[in-house]
């Protein structure tokens, strides 16, 4: 599905993913762990197309993305969802859901039912101004954006930032089930603990720039192991 | 009575004038932020090209829509090959497009003379309680209140407005997507450039066709731009509304040129007071009534 092969990235002359090598198979969910500043989302960004790669090279479906565009990645299925969720705050709800219905129904008009088959609650929100829903329903909003555009891979960033901690278990329930039912693959950036034990099946562990460990589900469940990764 | 049409036609015409001519610098503005310091040489070209148009045989509403569409082709050329290295860099853009507006106008004094033979304004005169009105001012007039309504319905009903104002937001986010910024830029860049060529094309009867004529558009749609804020449609409607009522009753009462004397010193007197415009006025009320409303649902 997802092929990364000794990426290098960063912002300008700063070099700050140092050759990483990572593989997603079909139907997988995996995480990728990591303190603050080691380099995750910039590795997403990278991913998705947004930051222009140094080096390496990045396959999606056995096909080149290395030097493609950032908006040429949803055509092929890949769903984005942003670090503090990436909503269009002036945007209506409607409004922000009908830009994820745009990429793959270019011709056909699509529908909306998918999201609301998970997300009841912003349907019930729809005219009103993205800007001023509260973080879980931000956060739930920018699943469902890129969920109607019917992708085969979705990359999370930090979905737990800012959602109050029921609601994080509530998402992380919603990940599993759009996995299991839609057979959507998931690559997950995050450092709630207990979101990554709940639905990952392995993850990357990340430390200045490069994979430092690769876990098995049985690791992940491993307290200590895990939080070693996590803190300082 | 005859003292109130004439004051109303006066506020009626400097607002559709202020309207007509600072959209489309309100839109790419507002929506890329890139200052378009030769939007007046783009409404020039728009009255070069439906003078032309007309005296080579075309009606004048055909000659119009070709002064329009040739200044939005113009523009989508001068994306490619200038603004698109320029996209959210303001200081930039203004001396590149100072640039740009000197070569066009002294350009056009090269290529056609210093100035061009008119074409007459159709359709006469009207007679309304004692005054004459130009028939042609009355529709443009009507033009004015039409544009935003337009405007509105395709940046708030099409997929393109919705993925524009989406790019205009957050383009790093529009980008991850799926949308092409750079064909959503290079499309507002024609719109904002099509409308400037509309207003050049609307007023050249009106007006001596000359390459120096953008500058008479210039300052007044920079001031309505400015004092309209950075909502392209609401700050440019409600200023242009007010501006108009300020310059069209000055004028009335003094003088045109008191009239735009009035517009600049409204303008600094707006912008001591009200830093973002009349759309953060707007915007301000609008959210006191929302959060009256929600104020209202929770008493219930």
């Amino acid at each position: 599905m997802l092929k990364v092969q000794a990426l290098m990235s960063g912002y300008g002359k700063v070099q700050v993913i140092r050759g990483v090598d990572i593989e997603i198979k079909e139907g997988e969910i995996v995480s990728i762990i990591g303190r603050n500043g080691v380099g995750k989302t910039t590795l997403m960004k990278t991913i998705i197309g947004s930051i222009r790669p140094m080096g390496g090279s990045i396959q999606i479906n056995g096909k080149d993305f290395t030097k493609k565009q950032v908006y040429t990645r949803a055509a092929e299925g890949v769903g984005y969802v942003e670090q503090g969720h990436g909503i269009f705050p002036a945007l209506t709800v409607e409004e922000n859901l009908k830009i994820g219905l745009g990429i793959n129904n270019r011709k056909k008009s699509g529908d909306l039912s998918v999201a609301h088959d998970f997300f009841p609650i912003l349907f019930s929100r729809g005219k009103q101004k993205a800007g001023t829903l509260s973080g879980g329903e931000q956060a739930m909003l920018s699943i469902a954006r890129v969920l109607v555009a019917n992708p085969k891979l979705i990359l999370l960033d930090e979905p737990s930032e800012g959602v109050q901690p029921n609601i994080v278990n509530q998402i992380g329930e919603i990940i599993c089930k759009i996995n299991e039912e839609m057979n959507i693959t998931i690559l997950m950036v995050e450092q709630h603990l207990k979101l990554i034990q709940k639905i990952s099946q392995r993850a990357y562990a990340m430390d200045k720039g490069r994979i430092v460990g690769s876990l098995k589900r049985e690791e992940l469940l491993d307290q200590d192991k895990v939080t070693s990764y996590l803190t300082v | 009575m005859n003292t109130f049409i004439v004051s109303l036609y006066q506020v009626l015409d400097s607002f559709a004038f202020l309207m007509i001519a600072a959209i489309g610098l309100s839109i790419i503005y507002g929506m890329m932020g890139i200052i378009n310091m030769a939007h007046g040489e783009f409404i020039m070209l728009g009255a070069y090209i439906t003078t032309l148009a007309a005296r080579w045989g075309l009606p004048l509403g055909a000659a119009i829509l070709a002064g329009s569409l040739g200044v939005a082709i113009f523009g989508g050329v001068i994306d490619r090959l200038l603004m698109c290295r320029l996209y959210n860099r303001p200081l930039d853009s203004i001396a590149v497009t100072w640039g740009l507006s000197l070569i066009l106008s002294q350009g056009m004094l090269i290529l056609m003379g210093p100035t061009l033979p008119v074409v007459t304004a159709p359709f006469g005169h009207v007679a309304i309680g004692g005054s004459t009105y130009q028939v042609y001012r009355l529709i443009i007039i009507g033009i004015a209140f039409v544009i935003p309504v337009i405007l509105y319905y395709v940046f708030s009903a099409t997929r393109f407005g919705i993925e524009s104002r989406a790019t205009m937001q957050r383009p790093e986010s529009a980008g991850m997507l799926g949308i092409n910024t750079k064909k959503m830029y290079a499309i507002t860049f024609m719109v904002g450039s099509g409308l400037a060529g509309f207003a050049g094309g609307l007023y050249a009867p009106t007006m001596t066709i000359a390459p120096t004529m953008g500058q008479s558009f210039q300052m007044q749609s920079f001031v309505t731009v400015v004092v309209g804020g950075v909502n392209p449609l609401v700050g440019t409607v409600t200023s242009a509304g007010f501006l108009g009522v300020v310059q069209g009753l000055v004028s009335m009462a003094l003088t045109s040129f008191f009239g735009r004397m009035a517009l600049l010193l409204v303008a600094i007197l707006v912008l001591r007071m009200l830093p973002g415009g009349m759309s953060l006025l707007v915007e301000r009320i609008h959210e006191r009534r929302m959060e009256g409303k929600q104020a209202n649902e929770k008493n219930r």
